[in-house]
């Protein structure tokens, strides 16, 4: 579903924040990617999610090259971004129905899934105010609502957990399943290894903008026998 | 005293552009820098420095001194204090970086110090530009010499550092003393409302001036009866003190900087004892809880397209972000003021009698004059609200949604333009339509040729491809080098040089389409020829405006980094 082939990215023509990587993301996957601070993660998906042209390779969403087909491929993207801090002066209402019509959800449609998603999410009660006056936390929250409202194939989301409390980080994580198991896919950054070995079935671990290692993680266990995944990490990215 | 050094530099550091920006746009910069310089500040400069050698060659004519360029300043320190004061608060209470700060083991007194200080150096250029002005038109009035050069660029550089101690002072007590004020939104409303009663306040006084007379404001200034100057005099001790260094006292220079230095003194002493209460508990808007409200909410949701939606959304993002609304919107507001002003200080000389009295008898030399009136108006209208010259700007952070979205770069300028065609287009419509009641009131129900209603269609035609023009062309010049890193919404807009680039551009090119219809008449072409030229022009503008923005204007965002 979503397909990385020989991506280079540089920027002002001396930092090569990713270098030719190459990788996969296959329907029914939930795949975190894994990296130290300043290791190309960032730039990877907004590569992914059309913000940044890459300088060689292709990408491609659900077959639909994201620079040459970018409105088809953004529409099969579901992008949760880092900062939640976005259109503020919009009650939570009014940004989700923004965020419907740019992706064509029906009338009928939208109203069960805000219910639904707000529901789970415990932001009911708030819904109808300016996004300003949320805590961190509830602007994340908002941010997945809207990023999941036209239910796309696949979910992009920069490290969605940060700023979640327990139970909405609990109710992404079952979604993110749920999702997966629907026959997408599910392509998320994070810095919380617990997290990576609970929920995925791959791992995708890169450094200084290359690829480290790209497979499961019981195959990585089993080729670092003893270790854990946070050792087996370190060792990777210092390297 | 390291501290303050070390803040400083990094606050300014922080505004300078980002290495990525400075590469790809350090001839733009250059370009625009020196094209706002020669064609807004030094003009302005010139301006004000012609009106103080004018009223000073008066005032010294009658025996008396510096008090014309002492109005001069007073007035420019007025209108600091007023729009100072917004961004000293900003800056002072509300940017992002005062989390930071307070947990990190510095005096107050330091933090506010090297706020100031970045204030001052930052927000002032103009200022330190008019009052070149001033100094050098009261020098050409009085006689140049070696103090008073001196004095001049002393008050150069420190001319807003009382004002702005105003502003730091008041603003410290009230965050201290109040609880209310410690709502962003709240303070740029009443912050907002103030300058509105100011302008109403000075409107109305104008008003009560029935017959401006030079001679006379000279007459009072010279005879120290003026009681604005005798009231500024006290609010603003230290301009009577450099205006009197300049005219050759040592030690009015002397008190000068006294006076400079006691104001910063008490400002930091105050700060040290009350701006940590103060800005402890800043909070923004809360938000109310109600599932009623949210399920009714929700059951009035409804689809619109895709166009429609982004329009509405910059439509909410203009009205309810109050700089953006102060800004962008009520600034329309202002327009008729500036009339009304025209019309209080022709005085005798009835500037607009010697118009609108042939207009109205159908005289198509006076037509073809309002109708570049028109043009004028409405290019500077859409241009000064940077409805548009902020389009991007004003995305900040947000600028990456525009990309990630299956929504075409060139759908978002349309709406974007077409925010700024319609809240620019209402605003011409409505002066228009004004313009034309105080024709008719002016006129008295006096019979008027044909040519005289067809004229008020013809304008608001030429008003709307105006602001198309200026919208569309606005909006292309902020995709070169949008402003995209800001921590506060109303630094998206001020010292946002997209803004004076595209009103520099717009004008001149005005001026020019203005000239080429008034050469038609000259040479003999005839007047309609004149209109019909300007029309063809402003039209042919806004369709290379359009191409410019749908074609260049959406590849400059796709190179943003």
């Amino acid at each position: 579903m979503i397909k990385f082939d020989s991506v280079t990215k540089v920027f002002n023509n001396t930092l090569t924040a990713v270098d030719d990587l190459s990788f996969q993301v296959n329907k029914g996957e939930i795949v975190g990617f894994i990296g130290p601070n300043g290791s190309g993660k960032t730039t990877t998906i907004k590569m992914l999610t059309g913000i940044l042209k890459p300088d060689r390779g292709e990408i491609s969403v659900k077959d639909f090259d994201i620079q040459k087909q970018p409105l088809e491929a953004k529409k099969h993207i579901g992008y949760i971004a880092d900062n939640p801090d976005m259109f503020l002066r919009l009650k939570g209402v009014e940004f989700l129905n923004f965020i419907s019509d740019i992706y064509r959800v029906p009338a009928d449609v939208r109203k069960e899934r805000f219910t639904s998603v707000c529901d789970r999410f415990g932001l009911t009660e708030s819904l109808n105010s300016p996004m300003l006056g949320y805590s961190h936390g509830m602007r994340q929250k908002i941010m997945v609502a809207a990023a999941l409202v036209h239910n796309p194939d696949v979910w992009i989301l920069d490290e969605p957990l940060i700023g979640l409390d327990p139970k909405s980080a609990f109710e992404l994580k079952n979604m993110m399943r749920e999702h997966a198991q629907g026959g997408n896919c599910v392509f998320f950054s994070t810095h919380v290894l617990e997290v990576a070995e609970k929920l995925c079935d791959k791992v995708i671990i890169i450094n200084k903008g290359k690829l480290l290692y790209n497979g499961t993680l019981e195959n990585l266990e089993n080729l670092n026998k003893g270790k854990t995944l946070e050792e087996i990490f370190l060792e990777l990215t210092e390297k | 005293m390291t501290n303050f050094i070390k803040l400083l530099l990094i606050f300014l550091k922080t505004t300078e552009i980002t290495s990525t920006e400075k590469k790809r746009s350090k001839h733009f910069y250059k370009i625009m820098g020196t094209a706002i310089l020669l064609l807004i500040m030094l003009p302005a400069g010139a301006l004000v420095g012609f009106v103080t050698y004018a009223l000073s060659l008066a005032v010294l004519d009658k025996g008396a001194s510096t008090e014309a360029a002492n109005i001069v300043l007073h007035i420019i320190a007025i209108l600091s204090v007023v729009f100072g004061f917004n961004v000293v608060v900003n800056i002072f209470y509300f940017s992002n970086d005062i989390e930071n700060l307070l947990p990190l083991p510095l005096k107050p007194q330091e933090i506010v110090g090297a706020k100031f200080t970045y204030s001052l150096l930052s927000e002032n250029i103009m200022e330190f530009i008019l009052t070149v002005g001033v100094c050098v038109g009261f020098m050409f009035a009085g006689g140049f010499s070696f103090m008073g050069v001196v004095s001049s660029i002393v008050g150069i550089i420190t001319v807003p550092i009382v004002p702005l101690a105003y502003c730091g002072t008041i603003s410290v007590v009230l965050m201290y003393v109040t609880h209310s004020i410690k709502n962003r939104d709240f303070l740029n409303k009443i912050t907002g409302v103030g300058t509105a009663l100011l302008i109403v306040g000075a409107l109305l006084a104008l008003v009560g001036v029935n017959d401006f007379n030079a001679e006379a404001f000279a007459q009072t200034l010279a005879s120290g009866d003026s009681t604005f100057l005798n009231v500024m005099n006290g609010i603003f001790p230290q301009i009577p003190l450099l205006m009197g260094a300049v005219y050759g006292s040592v030690s009015d220079l002397f008190l000068y900087i006294l006076i400079n230095i006691v104001c910063v003194v008490i400002f930091l002493v105050i700060s040290s004892k009350m701006y940590i209460k103060g800005v402890s508990d800043i909070n923004t808007t809360k938000s109310k809880k109600d599932i009623n409200d949210t399920n009714r909410a929700i059951s009035a949701s409804r689809e619109r397209g895709i166009f429609a939606s982004y329009l509405k959304k910059e439509f909410l993002v203009l009205f309810r972000t109050p700089p953006f609304f102060m800004d962008c919107i009520a600034v329309n507001l202002l327009w008729p003021v500036f009339f009304v002003v025209v019309i209080i200080l022709q005085g005798q000389t009835n500037f607009l009698s010697s118009v609108l009295d042939p207009y109205l008898k159908g005289d198509l030399s006076a037509m073809l004059y309002v109708t570049l009136g028109v043009i004028v108006v409405s290019v500077l209208v859409t241009a000064i609200n940077s409805i548009a010259s902020a389009g991007i700007s004003r995305e900040g952070r947000h600028f990456e949604f525009m990309r990630y979205i299956p929504v075409p770069l060139k759908t978002q300028l349309h709406a974007k333009a077409v925010a700024s065609v319609t809240i620019s287009g209402l605003g011409m419509v409505l002066y228009i339509i004004a313009f034309n009641i105080y024709c008719m009131v002016y006129n008295g129900g006096a019979d008027v040729p044909a040519t005289v209603f067809v004229m008020p269609i013809v304008h608001l035609v030429l008003a709307l491809i105006c602001v198309w023009f200026v919208s569309y062309f606005g909006l292309f010049m902020d995709t070169i080098n949008p402003k995209l890193v800001w921590d506060d919404e109303i630094n998206a807009l001020r010292g946002n040089y997209n803004v004076f680039i595209n009103t520099a551009i717009v004008l001149a090119t005005t001026v020019a389409v203005c000239l080429v219809s008034l050469a038609m008449m000259w040479c003999g072409a005839g007047e309609g020829v004149g209109i019909a030229a300007a029309f063809v022009l402003m039209a042919v503008l806004s369709a290379v405006g359009y191409k410019l923005c749908i074609s260049k204007g959406v590849e400059n965002l796709m190179s943003v980094e």
